[in-house]
């Protein structure tokens, strides 16, 4: 077993090859899309004139390997450079304004998917093939096949439109979903979002959690348990449930990492101007500095949470050491 | 207040002089017949009308009258006299109608600065924000006086004198005066700053000067007749000299490229200010109080960004917004459920497929006129565009100053397959070997329709595969994202090509820049080129005599009639839907998103 500092250590370094190697991926695949950035930006409007100045200002007219030093030196000096779109703007600015959102919705949507996949999971495993489960697998089911996108629409149109429960739009004053009250105050506003896309993550967390349950509730250490008379609370929660938890932290781990890059559908579904339509946005317009930013910082962020996942791993499982 | 308390002393004032010379007339003698109170024209018995656009004393004769008896925004009031251009002087209910905010939901809004806006999104703010010499009248495409209150043109139409107002001022206090239009033209017309409108300037304008502080006069390269619809671009607006040059610092080059802190706070002189603006989320504007037109009625006009058509139609069916678009798929609805709500006006638009005339096979003209009446364009536009936008036979526009009635009825190229089929036999193209698809120059006829993402083409191509299946033309439909097909057009990389044209400005010369040699491949991408027709482009430019320009118009729609350099296609109309509690929302042909909206207001009590 190696110490933790090291473990550290050697992932940061991965890490930073990760992070060159899909810079340098991405760098040319965006290069590789048809369509000259300044033209897109221009439509047919514009003069060959102004096309070609804006090709200077933004860096375009210089060869592929110089404009892709020149932002590998920016990046390092912890800028990320000025939009096409919205030049002169810093990309850091855009990024910067659009997080907030996606970072609550997202968080939100994870909290429900985990508060109510967890015990329903568990539920289900416990009383194998009662009513409980049989509701446990047919969310599960419905929660996997449903369309993100058709669910969210769905909900504006019944919820938002027909009842008239909630605005179709959220219309919280930006910023406020991160003080203390706005946190649970703007969830009204952003119930839809996070039920869309909560409901798919918690229907493959549910059927993890019970799969892994019911599993491991075979196994004979928790059979030993029982017969050593530990109360049967106990055997579940403190055995069984550890170690059944393992698979469902991956899987966390993993829909958080599609959070990093923003819910994109159910952004664009729901008008919420977060990472992911700012990303699908920088595409189209080819914009081509957000989109090797918003990369890079996806990447950075898979890597972290891939780290802090094994963390976890080391935690809650005991036969899993730092390696 | 100021016009109740006006009113009030023109009241007191008519019943003072009524009662005075009922006084004279009665205590006059004591006849029983009563002598009529005097009638002398030597001293006036009404105050003289205040004239709030003063025009120069020593301006030229012709154009002092032109201006003297022009009502620019048909309020009844001659322009002299309209201290509310744009609104109608007798509607002026501040007091009722102050108050209130408008909500729109659109697009991002990315540019405030009025040389670099390229969106209709940035332009309705940079529209509010910044004034211009001229204006559009609100709802029409006709030029009227702005910051600008009266202008001459010399003989020949080279140089155009402004007067501009005096007294205007930005919203931070600084004055307004000629030089700041100096200022502000230079930033266009800098290669450093890389502005997306430079040849706007540079291709019209030989030099412009402040005379004085009052007096801006432009030289132009050759005459242009619609230089005046120029001068409302969104690109000539006026900026304020010493705040942006201040905290703005620009290289020598574009390579160098420009940092604008002033972006955060801009600052114009138009109706509105900016209030907050957050990025990625939403920006509001704020009446600005001193307009010298008058405040807008509203306190404020918010713009969210959102960009989905369905969830906006369904925030504004929710209250949460005050004006929507009407997609497609809810035009039915829309026309059974909200018909009284709607506000639909022609755009300035044309839609059509460019032919490719340079390459095979639609460098044959005989095909192209054999495709042009050999796909559905009435039919399709009914069933598929459920009749909302008008078939286009030709380049211009309904209600483009040049656009014929009586050539639109005579087109010739109509849907008729019969005819279309009899063009290709006669031209010799034909199926020599039985499969079912003609030949040219060799070759089997096999094409692509190439166009944009849209739900709507996608439907009116699943018709013309048909239509040119029965022709003898092997078809496939293909759609591309948006900066895809640019860079087709420019490559000349497509057989046929959806795109379509909207006016900058509203003269037809804005329409044949993409007809004219010298514009290939860009704005040119058809790639078109007829010497008479380029001739005919020239003359219209230069020429400012309005009965020639509408022949020249003509003769160049007749020509492209026959010769097919698109596939035309339609011509659009903008459908806005308000709630019930908007009054006074102004659109014109060439959008409502350049509108400074002074007339707009909000009925609180029914919202």
């Amino acid at each position: 077993m190696i110490g933790l500092r090291e473990y550290i250590a050697k992932k940061l370094a991965i890490a930073v090859l990760v992070l060159i190697g899909v810079y340098t991926i991405t760098f040319f695949l965006t290069f590789m899309l048809p369509g000259d950035p300044a033209r897109v930006s221009l439509g047919q409007h514009g003069s060959e004139e102004a096309v070609e100045l804006i090709r200077q200002q933004w860096g375009l007219d210089e060869p592929r390997y110089v404009q892709y030093v020149s932002y590998l030196q920016l990046f390092i000096q912890g800028e990320m450079g000025k939009s096409f779109r919205y030049y002169p703007r810093d990309v850091i600015e855009l990024i910067r304004y659009r997080f907030p959102v996606t970072a609550y919705y997202g968080l939100w949507s994870i909290i429900f998917a985990v508060a109510v996949s967890i015990p329903l999971g568990v539920a289900a495993a416990y009383k194998q093939n009662s009513i409980i489960d049989n509701i446990a697998v047919l969310i599960s089911q419905i929660g996997v096949s449903l369309p993100n996108f058709w669910l969210g629409m769905m909900l504006i149109a019944i919820v938002a439109v027909r009842l008239g429960w909630v605005n179709p739009v959220p219309e919280v004053e930006y910023g406020y979903y991160w003080t203390p009250i706005g946190f649970f105050a703007s969830l009204k506003d952003y119930i839809l979002p996070i039920l869309t896309v909560g409901t798919g993550m918690l229907a493959s967390n549910t059927r993890l959690t019970r799969s892994s349950m019911l599993e491991i509730i075979r196994e004979d250490y928790i059979t030993l348990a029982r017969a050593k008379g530990l109360s049967e609370r106990t055997v579940v929660l403190k055995h069984a449930l550890r170690n059944a938890l393992i698979p469902v932290v991956t899987n966390v781990g993993l829909q958080f990492l599609l959070l990093v890059g923003g819910a994109v559908l159910t952004e664009t579904v729901f008008g919420i101007n977060g990472i992911g339509k700012l990303y699908i946005d920088a595409i189209n317009y080819r914009d081509y500095p957000v989109v090797i930013a918003l990369t890079l910082i996806y990447t950075g962020g898979v890597v972290l949470i891939n780290l802090i996942v094994d963390l976890l791993y080391a935690k809650i499982d005991p036969r899993v050491s730092l390696r | 207040m100021n016009k109740n308390w006006k009113k009030l002393g023109a009241l007191f004032l008519i019943v003072t002089l009524v009662a005075v010379s009922m006084s004279a007339c009665i205590g006059g003698g004591e006849e029983e017949t009563t002598t009529p109170p005097p009638t002398t024209t030597a001293a006036p018995t009404t105050p003289a009308p205040t004239v709030y656009n003063e025009l120069p004393a020593d301006m030229d004769a012709d154009w002092m009258s032109y201006f003297e008896n022009t009502d620019f925004d048909g309020d009844g009031v001659m322009y002299p006299y309209d201290q509310y251009l744009g609104r109608d002087d007798n509607d002026v209910d501040f007091a009722a109608r102050t108050g209130g905010a408008f909500r729109t939901m659109t697009a991002e809004i990315s540019d405030f600065d009025p040389i670099d806006v390229t969106d209709t999104a940035s332009d309705s703010v940079v529209s509010k924000i910044f004034d211009g010499l001229v204006q559009y009248v609100p709802g029409t495409t006709d030029p009227m006086p702005c910051i600008a209150k009266a202008w001459e043109a010399d003989e020949e139409g080279k140089v155009y004198t402004f007067y501009l107002r005096e007294g205007l001022k930005f919203t931070n206090g600084e004055a307004l005066t000629a030089d700041d239009i100096v200022f502000s033209w230079d930033r266009l017309g800098n290669p450093a700053y890389a502005s997306a409108r430079i040849n706007f300037l540079t291709d019209y304008v030989e030099s412009y000067e402040a005379v004085d502080d009052y007096t801006f006069q432009v030289t132009l390269k050759t005459p242009f007749a619609p230089f005046l619809t120029l001068m409302t671009y969104t690109c000539f607006k006026v900026l304020p000299e010493d705040y942006v040059s201040s905290s703005e610092v620009v290289g020598e080059t574009a390579e160098e490229g420009v940092e604008k802190n002033w972006l955060d706070f801009p600052v114009g002189s138009g109706a509105w200010m900016l209030k907050e603006y957050v990025s990625g989320d939403h920006l509001t504007l704020e009446a600005n109080e001193d307009y010298w037109a008058g405040r807008p009625y509203l306190d404020e006009y918010r713009y969210r960004f959102t960009e989905n058509d369905d969830t906006i139609v369904q925030a504004w069916k929710a209250g949460q917004i005050d004006i929507t678009g009407v997609p497609a798929s809810y035009w039915e609805e829309f026309n059974e459920n909200y018909a009284d709500q709607l506000l639909t006006y022609s755009e300035l638009a044309t839609y059509w497929m460019y032919f490719n005339c340079e390459s095979w096979p639609f460098d044959s003209l005989a095909l192209r006129q054999a495709v042009t009446c050999g796909m559905e364009r009435e039919s399709v536009i009914n069933t598929i565009f459920k009749g909302r936008y008008r078939a286009a036979h030709g380049a211009l526009p309904p209600g483009m100053f040049g656009f014929s009635e009586e050539l639109y009825d005579e087109y010739e190229f109509n849907y008729d397959a019969a005819k279309a089929k009899q063009i290709l036999d006669d031209a010799g193209i034909v199926d020599t070997n039985n499969d079912g698809i003609r030949e040219y120059e060799g070759r089997e006829l096999k094409i692509e329709l190439s166009s944009y993402v849209s739900t709507t083409w996608a439907e009116a191509a699943k018709v013309w595969l048909d239509n040119l299946e029965e022709l003898g033309i092997e078809a496939t439909y293909q759609q591309y994202d948006f900066g895809t097909i640019l860079q087709m057009a420019d490559q000349g990389d497509y057989t046929l090509l959806t795109l379509g044209w909207i006016a900058d400005y509203p003269d037809p010369e804005n329409f044949y820049i993409l007809f004219e040699s010298k514009g290939i491949p860009d704005p040119n991408s058809s790639r078109y080129s007829n010497e008479q027709v380029d001739e005919w482009i020239q003359e219209l430019r230069t020429n400012p005599n309005t009965a020639e320009r509408r022949e020249i118009a003509y003769n160049i729609e007749k020509q492209l009639q026959e010769d097919c350099p698109h596939w035309w296609f339609f011509h659009s109309r903008a459908t806005s839907a308000l709630q019930t509690w908007v009054h006074g929302y102004k659109a014109g042909a060439m959008g409502s998103h350049i509108e400074k909206q002074l007339g707009l207001w909000i009925d609180e009590e029914e919202r």
